[in-house]
């Protein structure tokens, strides 16, 4: 049963017609992504959500019941809202901003206090460090953060995201993207969420619903859209590193191959039928990498060649496509794969990388 | 740190002093040796103070009620015409000197309190209204609408988001009006009013720089303690 869908809705500006017969349904604990160039009617349909547009013809059900049945005040506070530049109370505290809602709906205080303690934690931000902290003392990912801790404070059915990590730098905005993953991962919310950036789109989404001038144009799978665009607009609008960009999605684990390395102290050269090896300490902690055309000798240490860089390493977590750029830029073939503590778990090369972009182009016929 | 914290009881012991006629007189003779009468014989110096006080008081207490309201009409009413009409309307009326307006307030209202009263009042309601309707505008679109999607009803955004968002700016101008209406009441006595502008406007006429120094002081040190008492009771902005 779809926790939300529209039926031929349609919305104008004026005389601009900005969405276009609309239909579409959500279903529970789905990821869905609506993306599109600016002016497409996303923001729009977004805003038709939760009764801040309310549209012109056509009807949107939520949880069985046509929107305009709800009173708009309390619809929304049903519903979690994150926008892109946060909008956190900068009067209150971190505490009373993720409070917002729970009050709203009149909890009593100890509910409130409990809940607002586990969101935190939920979000990454430790209570004791952060709940009595004032949205001026935050950075703009932790005030993120907080936004997304409010949107989610009174465990609503479904979360509604407005460009949330627009204001923040390619870095964080990674970071967060995989922040968000985690916390979607252990809560499993209906997430209705707008985006211009695609590669963000095919990160989260287990479905992407492309818009173009107020139309639905294509409503699937990160996957299948990649693969199987449905028209020329999707094709131009997802570019021609199609295949690249299903490394988005792919992570290094899927593709890692285990190795032998020299173990330090132990001077046993691996057969691994080729002329160089990774080189770990007694406690797997990844140190270098040998060349067999050194003269060995028994001082390991000096002969061990350390990584070009201090960052040529990948987890298993990451995703191919980083894999790959981080190749092209360190020249490495291979790179090392290793836990959290820097041990070495295998490695991965781009020979397996390029194998699967091959597969995916198969696909596409 | 220290000196702010010093500063409200330095200042009342100055008015004590100031309040006391033989210390008063005490103090003029420091500042004028030569002269034969220092305090202004006229009115006991607690009295001035008190009928200055009370013109001020009650004159920016109903300012600031009535910039508060034309702020929150003019912010309210979402009308932009109306808003540019009353925001011009406050830059432009600012600009006119408190002498012009007190002379053309005389045909009204005859000399004495009562044109003095309005005056003030005129004068008080400006930089309330221009603060408050300012503050109003300034509270970010994206927190109000941050407020408006998590589901506050219109009337909880105003109480609970702009009103406090604002606050401060609406201190800031009842603080401004009290502060300019505490000097410009001193010219209320030129038409006849009283308080502090008596002794300033007889130490003019009849070349006594004493009563002159004992007016404008007294005036100077009262607006510096409300100032203090302002910078004590104000909410601090947090973060």
């Amino acid at each position: 049963m779809p926790i939300l869908s529209f039926d031929r809705a349609n919305y104008w500006y004026g005389t601009q017609h900005a969405v276009k017969n609309l239909s579409f349904s959500l279903e529970q604990g789905e990821f869905a992504v609506l993306i599109g160039p600016s002016g497409c009617g996303k923001s729009t349909t977004l805003k038709m959500v939760n009764r801040l547009l309310d549209p012109a013809e056509g009807t949107i059900l939520f949880m069985d019941k046509p929107l305009t049945s709800y009173n708009p005040v309390e619809l929304r506070r049903t519903m979690g809202y994150a926008i892109q530049n946060v909008g956190l109370f900068p009067h209150w505290s971190v505490f009373d901003n993720v409070a917002t809602v729970p009050r709203l709906l009149k909890w009593s205080k100890d509910t409130i206090r409990k809940r607002v303690l586990e969101i935190l934690e939920l979000v990454g931000l430790p209570p004791a460090k952060y709940q009595h902290k004032y949205p001026a003392e935050l950075s703009g990912g932790e005030a993120q953060r907080v936004g997304i801790g409010r949107a989610l404070a009174a465990d609503p059915p479904l979360l509604l995201m407005d460009e949330p990590f627009g204001a923040l730098d390619p870095m964080q905005r990674s970071r967060h993207q995989q922040a968000l993953l985690d916390i979607q991962s252990k809560i499993r919310k209906t997430i209705l969420m707008v985006t211009h950036d695609l590669d963000e789109a095919i990160l989260l989404a287990d479905r992407i619903l492309i818009m173009n001038k107020g139309q639905l144009v294509q409503w699937d799978t990160p996957e299948a859209i990649l693969r199987g665009p449905a028209n020329a607009f999707v094709r131009k609008f997802v570019g021609t590193d199609r295949s690249l960009k299903q490394l988005i999605r792919r992570t290094v684990g899927e593709r890692m191959t285990s190795v032998l390395p020299i173990v330090l102290g132990t001077p046993r050269i691996p057969d691994t039928g080729r002329s160089w090896a990774w080189v770990v300490d007694q406690e797997q902690n990844l140190k270098g990498w040998l060349s067999f055309e050194t003269t060995i000798h028994d001082n390991w240490e000096e002969i061990v060649s350390p990584l070009p860089g201090t960052g040529e390493v990948v987890s298993v977590h990451s995703s191919l496509k980083d894999a790959l750029s981080l190749m092209l830029s360190a020249g490495m073939k291979v790179l090392p794969v290793v836990d959290a503590a820097g041990r070495l778990l295998g490695e991965i090369s781009m020979d397996s990388i390029e194998a699967l972009i091959k597969e995916g182009e198969v696909h596409e016929g | 740190m220290k000196v702010d914290r010093l500063r409200l009881p330095i200042l009342l012991a100055l008015l004590a002093l100031l309040l006391w006629p033989p210390s008063l007189e005490w103090l003029l003779r420091l500042l004028f040796p030569g002269e034969a009468v220092l305090v202004y014989p006229m009115e006991r110096p607690a009295v001035l103070v008190t009928e200055h006080l009370a013109m001020v008081l009650t004159t920016s207490g109903l300012a600031a009620l009535a910039g508060f309201a034309g702020a929150l009409v003019a912010f309210l009413s979402g009308s932009a015409s109306l808003k540019r009409l009353i925001v011009f309307s406050g830059t432009f009326l600012q600009t006119v000197p408190p002498m012009a307006v007190l002379a053309l307030l005389i045909p009204l209202a005859g000399f004495g309190n009562t044109p003095v009263f309005w005056a003030l009042f005129f004068f008080g309601v400006l930089p309330v209204f221009h603060n408050a309707y300012g503050a109003m505008e300034t509270v970010p679109e994206e927190v109000t609408a941050a407020a408006r999607g998590v589901g506050l009803s219109p009337s909880q955004i105003f109480s609970q988001v702009t009103l406090p968002l604002a606050m401060p700016g609406i201190l800031s101008g009842i603080r401004a009006s009290l502060i300019i209406n505490m000097g410009t009441a001193t010219i209320g006595a030129t038409m006849g009013a009283g308080g502090l502008g008596r002794p300033i406007i007889a130490g003019i006429s009849q070349f006594r720089y004493p009563y002159l120094v004992q007016g404008a002081l007294t005036a100077a040190v009262l607006a510096l303690i409300l100032d203090s008492l302002f910078d004590i009771f104000s909410p601090r902005q947090k973060g």
